[in-house]
């Protein structure tokens, strides 16, 4: 079990669960990260973070903060 | 019969290219009383019937979170629109339908508009479109919006659907179980709490009920027993799914589009995005990023600047004093006119107006780019580069997008923070926006450096460029900690794929903006200019001046005066312009050009006895940092909300312009001599 935040730009992994309350639980949720969803990691922003994932055919940046809150399974 | 429809789809999904393609030249833009956020209004155009557009603000969902979004649910809820037009964006189908699933519960005949469809079938997908309509219940078309096809269509299509009586049921999107959970809590809200969202549609309403959506609990004022009763169908949901209630909603909600779509649309070969990704390694390379982007700001400022300015001012100025100014007054002499008719129209009127229109082409350029910059999707990159640095001051990455906009004109620029989800960071943002130099102050900046500043024109406007920067970041860091305190809302922010800005998107742009800045000069710079020029030739007892330091202009300069004086430009003539230019910035020009147009020698003659070089640099971080004007203080005041931060923002505003001047003013002129 690991974090969307550990994978390496060009890993992929499956949403496990989302361990995180309110508001950016459910706008993640609005926005396709739900359990099952595939996940691949594009690319880390200049200064370390944010990182940009690409999901459901389109690129989503979030913070480390949030993406240490998803959990993925391979 | 007059029917009103909704344009609804996420951002970035081709809304308003497809507005524009669908009311041609009835656009016009309106605001709607009591509704803080801008909507656009238009007729259909190819149409005999009386079909009034409504462009809603791009939204991902039904949720409440930013204020555009609110304002999108509120016009679908209250105002019911008797069709809505479902724009997605064919190339990022699957996230786009996640719209139309909510969209679907409102129980209002929908029709989709696939967009972008040749950039679909470029990528080799096909979408078979009688089969989204079978899975999703409402009929499709594919257009492309940039490209003007399938209009024709998707007009014939709005008009069927219109005057069809019965709109078929949508499908279901929840398995069973969980709809008949739905129905029968509906059921239960109907019998027991009748009062509660009457209005609303049936499904919509237990759903976001269940969601314990905020806007709607708000509604119900904190309903104990309603609270209990939803508490036990979120249970029942938690049991039946074996997931929390918002990941099962959301999950189905996602399964249903991945069933249908996989069932409408057909892969034939696989093209990736390779070039896009080559692309975007450079530009957001991990060294290469931020200088890149300085770079661009660097050429835009340069180009616009420099190399238009050199280019066109002396013609134009040429234009209006050789030729203008000249042949007026001969023409009007031969007619007979009486002189005080020439010097009002040469003086006034032409000098005022005209010390305007010279910084057009400049305007023009710097459009130009912000427009590119729009379109091409490198905003939504640079707040991407930005948010770790904007973070340490308070603000999202998403907190440059307003910033980078109101670099062309504060206005949208302030109105750009709607799409900041947390209050505070959308508040603090509104203030700091004004702060970044906009285009309407330009030309203070350019007649200053080339009168005072010669051979470092660009850099010296690079200089103020750097200062708002330093500005912003200082204040945010400050106001986040003091004034605007609290917590981040977090960042979520779709990063859009690089697309080649089209020539018609940016010219229409240029277009819209330019048509402003020449309305304003030809509105309110005129008549404040015949004002102005009354007020500087006459006395208080209404008698022709004989210099125009007896005017009652001059004499309210005088009074006001004093308070420049620590700033360096202690002078009426430039304390009266700071005031003209509360109504626009323009007219800070306008207004020195017709006061000093009497005096020997031409403007920049006249200019440079009333400011010293570190005077006139005082002077224009003062017009820079100050106030914006009338327009962006009034749409500050609407973006804040209320009256106590609005003042506090301005008094900020001011009193920190003043600091900075008279900080570079005492220092400055003690080191230069």
């Amino acid at each position: 079990m690991c974090t969307l935040k550990d994978l390496k730009p060009g890993q992929k992994a499956y949403v496990g669960s989302i361990a995180v309350e309110g508001l950016m639980r459910r706008k993640l949720m609005d926005m396709g990260v739900t359990p099952g969803v595939e996940v691949q990691v594009n690319k880390t922003a200049p200064f370390g973070d944010p990182i940009e994932v690409r999901l459901r055919g389109y690129s989503l940046s979030l913070r480390k903060k949030d993406a240490e809150n998803i959990l993925m399974v391979q | 019969m007059k029917y009103t429809i909704a344009l609804a789809g996420n951002p970035n999904s081709g809304k308003t290219t497809l507005f524009n393609c669908l009311t041609g030249s009835n656009l016009y833009v309106g605001n709607w009383p009591g509704v803080t956020v801008e909507k656009k209004e238009g007729s259909l155009k190819n149409t005999t019937k009386e079909i009034t557009l409504v462009d809603l603000p791009g939204i991902y969902s039904l949720a409440p979170y930013s204020m555009d979004e609110i304002v999108s649910r509120n016009f679908l809820l209250e105002e019911r629109p008797d069709l809505i037009i479902n724009i997605i964006d064919a190339s990022n189908i699957e996230r786009n339908l996640y719209l139309s699933t909510q969209l679907m519960e409102l129980d209002c005949p929908m029709v989709g508009a696939l967009n972008m469809m040749d950039v679909v079938k470029k990528t080799g997908v096909e979408i078979d479109i009688h089969q989204m309509e079978k899975v999703f219940g409402y009929p499709f078309v594919e257009i492309s919006a940039q490209k003007e096809t399938g209009i024709d269509e998707l007009i014939e299509l709005v008009e069927k659907v219109l005057v069809d009586e019965h709109h078929p049921a949508y499908p279901q999107i929840f398995p069973k179980e969980m709809t008949t959970l739905f129905t029968d809590f509906d059921h239960l809200v109907q019998e027991r709490y009748p009062q509660v969202l009457p209005e609303y549609p049936k499904l919509f309403r237990a759903i976001k009920l269940i969601e314990k959506d905020d806007e709607v609990l708000l509604k119900i004022h904190d309903n104990v027993d309603l609270m209990n009763d939803i508490s036990v169908v979120r249970k029942k949901i938690e049991t039946l799914t074996n997931h929390d209630v918002d990941s099962a909603i959301a999950d189905y909600r996602y399964r249903f589009i991945t069933d249908g779509i996989s069932k409408a649309t057909k892969k034939t070969n696989d093209h990736g995005w390779q070039f896009q990704d080559k692309l975007d390694k450079v530009l957001m390379n991990r060294y290469a990023a931020l200088p890149i982007f300085f770079f661009f700001m660097f050429v835009i400022y340069y180009v616009s600047i420099t190399l238009v300015g050199e280019l066109t001012i002396g013609a134009i100025e040429w234009f209006i004093n050789d030729v203008l100014i000249v042949g007026v007054a001969t023409g009007l002499a031969n007619l007979g006119a009486a002189g005080w008719i020439i010097a009002l129209i040469n003086d006034g009127i032409i000098t005022g107006v005209g010390a305007v229109l010279t910084f057009v082409p400049q305007l023009m350029v710097l459009f130009v780019f912000i427009s590119i910059l729009e379109d091409s999707g490198y905003m939504a990159r640079v707040a991407f580069i930005m948010d770790r640095i904007f973070r340490h001051f308070g603000l999202s990455g998403k907190s440059f997008i307003p910033m980078v906009v109101g670099l062309g004109c504060s206005v949208p620029g302030i109105m750009a923070t709607r799409t900041l989800e947390n209050e505070r960071e959308r508040k603090l943002t509104a203030v700091l926006t004004p702060f970044i130099s906009c285009g309407a102050k330009m030309p203070i900046y350019v007649l200053m450096a080339s009168v005072f500043f010669t051979s470092y024109q660009t850099l010296l406007v690079f200089s103020l460029y750097l200062i708002s920067l330093l500005v912003v970041f200082s204040s945010g860091f400050i106001l986040s900690k003091t004034w605007f305190k609290g917590a981040d809302s977090g960042y979520l922010l779709e990063i859009p794929p690089l697309r080649m800005p089209k020539f018609k998107n940016t010219a229409t742009q240029v277009w819209i903006r330019i048509k402003e800045f020449i309305v304003r000069a030809g509105t309110i710079i005129f008549a404040a200019s015949v004002v102005l020029w009354f007020l500087q030739n006459f006395t208080l007892t209404f008698q022709m001046v004989q210099t125009p330091d007896e005017s009652i202009l001059a004499m309210f300069g005088k009074v006001i005066a004093p308070i420049f004086v620590p700033l360096g430009f202690g002078n009426w003539v430039a304390s009266v312009a700071l005031l003209t230019g509360i109504a626009a910035k323009e007219m800070i020009i306008s207004t020195m050009s017709v006061l000093l147009s009497g005096q020997s020698g031409d403007f920049t003659t006249a200019i440079s006895q009333i400011f010293t070089p570190v005077s006139a640099y005082s002077f224009v971080i003062f017009v820079l940092l100050a106030s914006p004007c009338m327009a962006a203080i009034a749409t500050m005041k609407k973006e804040l909300g209320n009256w106590r931060d609005f003042i506090f923002a301005l008094l900020y505003q001011i009193g920190l312009a003043y600091a900075v001047s008279f900080i570079i003013f005492q220092v400055g002129s003690r080191i230069i001599i």
